[in-house]
């Protein structure tokens, strides 16, 4: 087999499998086919388990021992299949960093934090190139010039940890990029990274790939990203390549029932106010009970007897559009046409008059010691004078990146730490300041969803006693038997099976455990809840059917939402009011339709840009607001708005004073002195 | 034995997750080697009188040395007292000064770890400062200024061995319990205004506990030897009674011309200590709820 003319990639039929038991292997990777051409970028996407991380460190022939690879890879420039060379193989070496270069998700241990980085790039220069190390040096410099990082000579003598996460990924496409390679492998290289930084280091690879004549592929789950960054898409699910094709075609005629799905379980930005999200039905595919037909077949909602007969191939829908499925477009269409359109619109929602939860002036500090004596030498302004009111019945979302002091606010407003000064009004009553003691009672009515739905659940409890511990420790139920109807009810509230009770937190998939997480926190029947990133862990297709029962549960139980979250589309979905924060400080607040159509504060902006829609057409007429920099640590704040460093309008007032939250009618207001001159 | 016992928990429910532990503990087929070996030697301890005839101190007619007979099955030692009843009592003394000093110091080590983790602070402070006084000075010569303080005996070198473990256990529970009271599911209990000793009994201690349970196997191996190190120095127990280690030090000069007699009581020591670390292993696997419940 012989590569085509401008492929410099090919991928031919991958297999990867791994040991499972004693006779079992898991199949991993399935049958992956693609290829690459020169200049172009392609994305890779699928949910955890689809094997797309796999698949591309199968190429590069990664997989150790008992993994098993087979297949075929041709790599431009290469004899022939490179599988046949074995991983430890001159030729695989020179592919691996040569020819391909991978940038991984974790920018915190991917860099080695014992050499200069400077020394990390120049190593690699050294191992592909023939030049001396002088030139390697001058090559390296030139090369964190090129990925931006602003004075390189003298970065050059740093340690990976003087750098942020941003600019660390900076420093590995740098130390890959340097080993002139053909194609560069980003495997969730964004993933761990606030949505500004993200733009930023995709925008990097993208003008790289254009002026170093680099092509990429871009392995992740977020099909936004692969939306505005890719050319051509490739989706897996089950270790199978369910639908491929350049990305106009695909967004605007997606054809796959996977590929529908999941376009209809994420939320975007554009979507109007009351659309309610269509999650997957089903768990996502565990590797080893794989059927050998469609792997989809369980959870689509078209499927039909003769899916069962076999894997379908590939098949070409014209304009180099490839489905895997069994039914032709119109045969979906159809289908679609008779399932009556069940997902509806939101429950409505009953909005009190009077704020339930009242936050005034909320400020937190937290000390920082120096020194041998542990002198206070400073504090860090966690949460810097922030006011907000929910009513009961109302979801209010607070957005930001990483060190806004979100979770801050939240913790303070949970009284897990006590704020430094302000108010927080429950039902008139401050709670600010509360002891212990008289806290408890209002505990059970305030309560919280955490993030990570592994660590948030203690591994030897059982479901039962985890969601009965809130009845237990308020003595809210008086037997045996009222003890049990209630959590049988609270189970099948947050939609699982009452059967389930006794067993632990292990036994239970990501989004059920989050699910268990949502009846402890019902289990008092609250009437505020914290919602911190509640579905930031989970899959997409998971993630719309938690946000799906969190709206249900709110127009039910008339519950008061806060949800925080950095993602700005599932922000904007479920709430009513947005609260935006940069540096502790609220920037703007503004009801969720407005905030998108007519976003005020430059930050907001520049948020709400950097977060692609899934549909490319539609994402490229948006306005862009580009940042530089990063956010500042909060350690040295900039004296004037906390925003001036990175704002693109910044004048010398903006340095100086801070400016303060001003209405701007509608519900809106923002703390930005160019708003007021526009007023 | 597994966490997560309500106090609404029905009779049913228990047998059952104690039938779980036991399937869990017992699933690695190993493990019940350990759970034999060890129940042999604490049966041997129980039972001494019943199974060795012999008065372990008393001179027999045999005379010194001798290699194993009819009469003495393990032979005689070097002044002439049947070493099988030496080997059987000194069983007890090995167990009581070894498992129980240990016991014990993981049970005040695990306390007092918990509640410098917990509480933080001075508590903390102190507990550490007491940690690393005990660290600064070498075990062995803290032990003899300690014996020749309170005397030797059983029951006070049980207690200065317990002494000495606690900073070991203490420092291990302490660094546990930091990295769980760091998880979510704590931060959740403390939400729902659960009380600071319930959170600490029901939900730390359980999830904490499992490197202790590693460390006790391992400590019991180190005490006997410390013990006989002492014994050996004279200031360990009181000198006719036998004890494993006081067996070793006084065959030590006979290792050539008869290695028998050394060898039994380190092959009993070894067997001792290789079980009880398989069953460390097999309870610690049994409380992990990853492991339990696979079949």
């Amino acid at each position: 087999m012989t590569m085509k003319a401008n492929d410099l990639v090919q991928a031919v039929d991958i297999r990867t499998s791994f040991p499972f038991d004693k006779n079992r292997r898991v199949q991993a990777v399935d049958g992956v086919s693609l290829e690459l051409k020169r200049g172009e970028i392609v994305g890779l996407v699928g949910e955890s388990g689809s094997g797309k991380s796999v698949t591309s460190m199968s190429i590069l022939q990664l997989i150790l021992p008992p993994g098993k690879v087979e297949g075929e890879v041709y790599v431009d420039g290469m004899q022939g299949n490179m599988l046949t060379y074995g991983p430890q193989s001159e030729e695989a070496r020179s592919v691996r960093g040569g020819k391909i270069g991978m940038i991984f998700q974790e920018p915190m241990t991917s860099l080695n934090p014992i050499h200069k980085v400077g020394f990390q790039i120049q190593e690699n220069i050294l191992t592909h190139q023939k030049v001396s190390e002088e030139e390697a040096k001058n090559l390296a410099i030139d090369m964190m010039r090129k990925v931006g990082i602003a004075n390189p000579e003298m970065r050059y003598n740093q340690y990976p940890a003087e750098f942020s996460g941003g600019m660390r990924q900076r420093i590995m496409i740098a130390m890959v990029l340097a080993a002139k390679p053909d194609v560069l492998i980003a495997d969730e290289a964004t993933t761990a990274l606030d949505v500004t930084t993200q733009a930023q280091i995709l925008e990097l690879i993208q003008n790289l790939s254009k002026t170093e004549n680099v092509s990429v592929i871009i392995v992740t789950h977020n099909l936004g990203l692969v939306a505005r960054y890719a050319d051509r898409i490739y989706v897996m699910y089950g270790g199978n390549i369910v639908e491929s094709g350049d990305k106009y075609t695909m967004f605007a005629s997606p054809q796959h029932p996977y590929t529908k799905g999941l376009l209809a379980a994420v939320p975007r930005l554009d979507d109007r106010k009351d659309r309610r999200l269509v999650p997957i039905e089903g768990l996502p595919p565990v590797a080893i009970n794989l059927p050998p037909y469609c792997k989809f077949y369980e959870r689509c909602k078209y499927r039909e007897d003769r899916c069962k007969e076999g894997m379908c191939p590939l098949s070409d829908r014209g304009n180099q559009h490839f489905v895997r499925c069994v039914l032709s477009a119109e045969e979906v269409a159809a289908k679609e046409k008779s399932m009556a359109d069940d997902a509806g619109s939101v429950p409505e929602k009953h909005i009190g008059e009077e704020p339930i939860l009242k936050v005034e002036n909320l400020k937190m500090y937290f000390p920082i010691y120096r020194g041998v004596m542990k002198r206070k030498v400073g504090e860090v302004h966690a949460v810097e004078d922030v006011s907000f009111v929910v009513h009961p019945g109302e979801t209010l979302g607070v957005v930001g990146e990483s060190g806004c002091g979100k979770s801050t606010l939240a913790k303070c407003i949970m009284r897990a730490i006590t704020p430094v000064d302000g108010h927080i009004y429950f039902k008139g009553q401050d709670i600010a300041r509360m002891k212990e003691r008289e806290l408890k009672p209002l505990r059970s009515k305030i309560t919280m969803i955490f993030q990570d739905p592994f660590s948030s659940l203690n591994p030897r409890q059982t479901a039962e006693s985890i969601v009965g511990e809130p009845l237990q420790i308020n003595h809210l139920t008086s037997s045996r038997a009222e003890y049990d109807a209630r959590i049988n009810e609270l189970f099948e509230l947050v939609g699982l099976d009452p059967s389930f009770r006794t067993r632990v937190p292990r036994e239970f998939s990501g989004g059920q455990r989050q699910r268990i997480g949502i009846a402890r926190a019902l289990a008092c029947n609250p009437d505020v809840m914290i919602c911190d990133e509640p579905v930031s862990a989970l899959d997409v297709s998971i993630q719309a059917q938690i946000i799906n029962l969190l709206e249900d549960l709110q127009s039910s139980l008339n519950l008061a939402y806060v949800f925080i979250a950095h993602d700005l589309s599932v922000v904007k979905h479920i709430s009513d009011r947005i609260l935006v924060m940069y540096l502790g400080r609220v920037v703007e607040t503004a009801p969720a339709e407005r905030l998108y159509d007519h976003p005020l504060h430059p930050y907001t902006k520049a948020l709400l840009s950097a977060v692609p829609i899934t549909d490319p057409k539609a994402d490229e007429n948006r306005e862009r607001i580009k940042l530089s920099g990063e956010i500042p640590s909060v350690l040295n704040r900039p004296s004037g708005c906390p925003f001036s460093t990175r704002c693109p309008y910044a004048t010398d007032r903006c340095r100086k004073e801070v400016p303060k939250l001003q209405d701007y009618g509608n519900g809106q207001q923002a703390a930005c002195f160019l708003c007021e001159k526009e007023r | 034995m597994t966490a997560a016992k309500t106090y609404r928990r029905s009779g049913n429910d228990r047998m059952r997750t104690v039938r779980r532990f036991f399937r869990t503990m017992f699933s690695r087929r190993i493990v019940i080697f350990g759970f034999v070996g060890t129940m042999f030697f604490v049966l041997v301890a129980l039972f001494a009188p019943l199974i060795a005839h012999q008065d372990p101190n008393a001179l027999t007619m045999a005379g010194r040395l001798r290699s194993g007979s009819a009469e003495h099955w393990f032979g005689t030692d070097y002044i002439g007292r049947d070493l099988f009843a030496r080997v059987v009592y000194g069983t007890r003394v090995s167990l009581l000064t070894g498992v129980i000093s240990v016991l014990m110091a993981a049970f005040v080590g695990v306390f007092l770890g918990m509640c410098a983790a917990y509480f933080g602070g001075i508590v903390d402070k102190l507990l550490l400062g007491y940690c690393e006084t005990f660290n600064s000075i070498p075990g062995i010569a803290l032990c003899l200024t300690l014996v020749s303080m309170f005397g030797g005996g059983m029951l006070n070198m049980a207690l200065i061995l317990c002494f000495m473990g606690i900073p070991g256990f203490l420092r291990m529970m302490r660094a546990s319990s930091l990295s769980i009271m760091n998880s979510d599911y704590i931060l959740a209990e403390r939400l729902q205004g659960q009380s600071k000793l319930k959170i600490m009994y029901k939900h730390i201690l359980p999830n904490a506990i499992s490197p202790i349970i590693v460390m006790s196997t391992q400590m019991i191996g180190a005490t006997v030897m410390m013990e006989s190190g002492l014994s050996f120095l004279g200031v360990g127990i009181s000198i006719p009674m036998a004890s494993w280690g006081s067996i070793i030090s006084e065959a030590r000069p006979y290792l050539l011309t008869n290695p028998s007699y050394v060898m039994i009581p380190c092959i009993c020591l070894a067997l001792l200590i290789i079980s009880l670390n398989i069953l460390g292993d097999g309870i610690r696997d049994a409380l992990d709820p990853a492991l339990r419940g696979e079949s």
